[in-house]
């Protein structure tokens, strides 16, 4: 171990052990997030250097209770710890326990040990188990245990330097095994070992377990490890049963030796705050106050900032295109890439405030009881009680959100989930909700306080709501699921949210947004600036010279001129060419081709609607919304004279908004996240047939 | 009459004992959360309609479906 310049440490630990705010005192805003190989399993590494001669690479690894895994997260853990030539196979465990709980944080413990990896403890949070009149003898249990041992704060950060100094001499540990596990299937364990070539008993066990989801068995490997199974009649949860509980009668001999429990007669806080809180009617009420809190917090609090990058933009592309020279190259750095970047920063402050407050009610601890209050409701639906949390989130974005399914463990209810959080509207429908409601909806007060266009905007997140749980609950019918679901979930205690841990989790959030859906929405935004910009053959040019001939001599401004020209020119382009392909097919819904071309422009980000709007009414220098909506409200339809952006049509494009799936980086995210094409591709078909037949029928009921 | 009370029959701030798991299937998963034969299980909250229950059991406290609490078999 000596000789290596780079070590491995990994993290482990139960949940709600505090393993990440430990993570995040050894690296900082250091470290890189990412997806363990093969799997969509969040891994955050971290380097850093304990010497001239010496790095680690830390690694966190998903809060498990034990080597028996219940989700993906837990079996990703195993995989690591048993696969001694894999790339993250650590050189050293850093163990994180709870000191209020060391019973069953030691289960995992003594696992760890006995598969023969050098362990750290790392005894957290000791003030708390103080408090509760918790006291370990620290020495004596370092005797027992023999492995290094250090008390630590991670909130504080007390103890990590610690850590990281007797990093550098880390010694092989080589102890006896805590638990003797093979007594009862000797025969097995020898002959695995013998087929196999392996040497540690508890390895082999595990194997024995757990030999499909392992990927240092080959699948000869795995032929065999079953035969042998079924030869011994090995039963694997009779012998997972008998090791969980010879290993806890052996933790407490340790613990009875060392920890002493002085009661106190205060009651616990959190118990306290749990009665009022998980009642089923003030904790109700409560949780649905929390709610419309964060909803009212993203639109209130995200507006200034939004606007502020709106203008910058729009007043950044104006100084560019007047100093540059008039070039396709300018026009692509203007109208394709800072409009593009434009359209990804806008979303910012959005999903920094709704992550903010997912992530501060999760530092708290209140995160778990909204899920345990939610589970009924969700489960109807073919949801876990954990898909709130991904629901919720995408009201700022879908993304984040769809990649925050990962801890539901059962696999239908995470699929269910990912296929219905794209309907929550996102704040990307936002810009084109308050266009078109303008136009449907007279902006009428009721009772003095209640404005009828607030109120539909309000219907129309309800009805996005609703067609998530309906469409959840015929995918329940649909989907056949032999796995059976579980909720189980540990409650943390309560507690003074830790802000570093707030906003590293914000920054990683908007890191996602802004890498994974900022990357497609920047591709699309400038195959689309080129779909605008050109046309088949010389119409383009074509166009130009048409529109300043057929202005000649009139008064109008080089400023007009300029928006008409712009306006002729994406209806040549090849984007008004696809606009008129589609609109037979969209007519029925009362859209005219230029509707089309937003439709298809609103694939980069629905909120593209709107900009793509202003440059088809030759407004496209204005940046006002006022300017768009007055335009649009006098544009007349060439055969019948009549207004186009009729009550009937803004309905039918907003209902159509509501449903459709128009959004590329959120089809990209669900095929990575449930490696399939097919998941995506149902998604798109269901989600824009949906849009169709919603439009239809609310355009033929308002014509 | 049944003669077993499993920890959904509790009331609410009941302290029961956990005598056994009447599911072999889920026994591990409830082991592998320190949650053992002899452990002190307190009903501390049911969520509306009495489909979730909130227990705190030993020193750490879990939200458990009717379906998965009703495995937890307590001493009469």
């Amino acid at each position: 171990m000596a000789s290596k310049s780079i070590i491995n440490v990994a993290l482990v630990g139960n949940p709600n052990s505090g393993k990440t705010s430990v993570f995040n005192r050894f690296t900082g805003l250091n470290h890189k997030v990412g997806n363990f190989p093969g799997v969509t399993v969040d891994k955050k590494i971290g380097s850093i250097s304990i010497n001239q001669h010496l790095k680690a690479k830390i690694i966190d690894l998903p809060g498990t209770y034990s080597l028996y895994p219940n989700s993906l997260d837990e079996k990703v853990v195993l995989d690591i710890l048993m696969n001694k030539k894999g790339e993250f196979y650590p050189d050293v465990v850093v163990y994180v326990a709870d000191a209020s709980n060391l019973e069953r944080h030691f289960l995992l413990l003594t696992q760890i040990m006995d598969l023969g990896i050098p362990v750290i403890l790392a005894i957290n949070m000791i003030d708390l188990a103080l408090g509760e009149g918790i006291h370990c003898d620290e020495q004596e249990l370092q005797k027992i245990l023999d492995i290094p041992m250090f008390t630590i704060n991670g909130r504080t950060g007390e103890g990590i330097e610690d850590i990281i100094k007797h990093l550098p001499n880390l010694e092989e540990q080589d102890h006896p095994p805590v638990l003797d596990t093979t007594k009862q299937v000797e025969n097995l364990i020898n002959e695995l070992k013998g087929e196999l070539g392996f040497d540690n008993n508890y390895h082999t066990l595990l194997v024995a377990h757990h030999y499909n989801d392992l990927s240092e068995l080959t699948t000869t490997d795995r032929g065999l490890v079953k035969q042998l199974t079924e030869k011994y009649q090995f039963s694997s949860i009779r012998n997972q049963v008998d090791e969980t509980l010879q290993r806890f009668d052996k933790i407490n001999t340790f613990l009875t030796k060392t920890v002493n429990l002085i009661p106190n007669k205060k009651g616990s806080t959190t118990d306290k705050i749990d009665k009022i809180l998980t009642h089923k009617i003030y904790g109700s009420l409560i949780y649905v106050s929390i709610l419309l809190f964060m909803f009212q917090a993203i639109f209130a609090w995200a507006e200034y900032p939004m606007d502020l990058i709106d203008h910058g933009v729009n007043a950044l592309n104006h100084f560019l295109k007047g100093v540059l020279p008039d070039h396709f190259l300018t026009s692509l750095l203007t109208d394709g890439i800072i409009t593009g970047l434009g359209g990804i920063i806008i979303f910012i402050p959005q999903i920094t405030i709704l992550f903010g407050l997912i992530a501060i009610l999760e530092e708290v601890g209140y995160m778990s009881r909204a899920v345990m209050l939610s589970d009924n409701v969700m489960r109807k639906f073919g949801l876990n009680g954990r898909s709130i949390v991904s629901l919720i989130s995408g009201v700022a974005c879908a993304i984040p959100a769809i990649m925050s399914t990962r801890t539901i463990g059962n696999w239908k209810e995470r699929l269910i989930t990912i296929f219905v959080t794209p309907f929550i509207s996102c704040s990307a429908r936002i810009p084109v909700f308050t266009v078109l409601i303008a136009f449907a909806v007279p902006k009428t007060y009721y009772l003095g306080i209640f404005n009828l266009q607030g109120l539909v905007m309000m219907g129309l997140y309800i009805l996005g709501a609703l067609a998530a749980l309906i469409s959840a609950y015929i995918l329940k019918i649909i989907l056949k699921s032999k796995e059976t679901s579980y909720l189980m979930m540990e409650m943390p205690i309560y507690q003074v949210p830790y802000w570093k841990n707030v906003v590293i989790t914000v920054f990683e959030k908007v890191k996602i947004f802004v890498f994974e859906a900022g990357k497609i929405i920047m591709i699309v935004s400038i195959i689309l600036w080129a779909l605008a910009s050109y046309g088949p053959g010389d119409e383009i040019q074509l166009a130009e010279k048409t529109v300043i001939e057929n202005n000649k001599g009139t008064k109008i401004s080089e400023q007009e001129l300029e928006d008409l020209i712009a306006a002729k020119k994406i209806e040549v382009s090849y984007a008004g060419h696809f606009g008129k392909m589609i609109e037979p097919a969209i007519k029925p819904l009362g859209f005219d081709w230029k509707m089309g071309i937003a439709l298809i422009t609103s694939f980069a980000a629905r909120e593209v609607f709107v900009s793509t709007m202003a440059t088809i009414y030759s407004v496209g220098s204005s940046d006002d919304e006022k300017t768009i909506i007055e335009k649009m409200r006098h544009e007349k339809n060439p055969e019948t004279g009549q207004p186009v952006y009729t009550m009937a049509v803004s309905l039918s494009l907003l209902i159509f908004y509501v449903f459709a799936m128009q959004c590329m980086s959120t089809l990209a995210v669900v095929k990575r996240e449930t490696n399939s094409w097919l998941i995506p591709l149902y998604q798109l078909i269901y989600m824009t047939g949906l849009a169709y037949i919603g439009s239809l029928i609310v355009y033929n009921i308002f014509k | 009459m049944h003669q077993v009370k499993t920890a959904i029959d509790l009331l609410i701030g009941e302290i029961g004992i956990l005598k056994s798991f009447s599911n072999q299937i889920i026994a591990p998963k409830f082991l592998e959360l320190g949650c053992l034969p002899g452990a002190k299980i307190t009903l501390i909250n049911v969520a509306p309609f009495r489909s979730t229950y909130f227990f705190k059991i030993n020193k750490s406290r879990f939200a458990l479906r009717k379906a998965e609490a009703e495995n937890l078999i307590l001493e009469l």
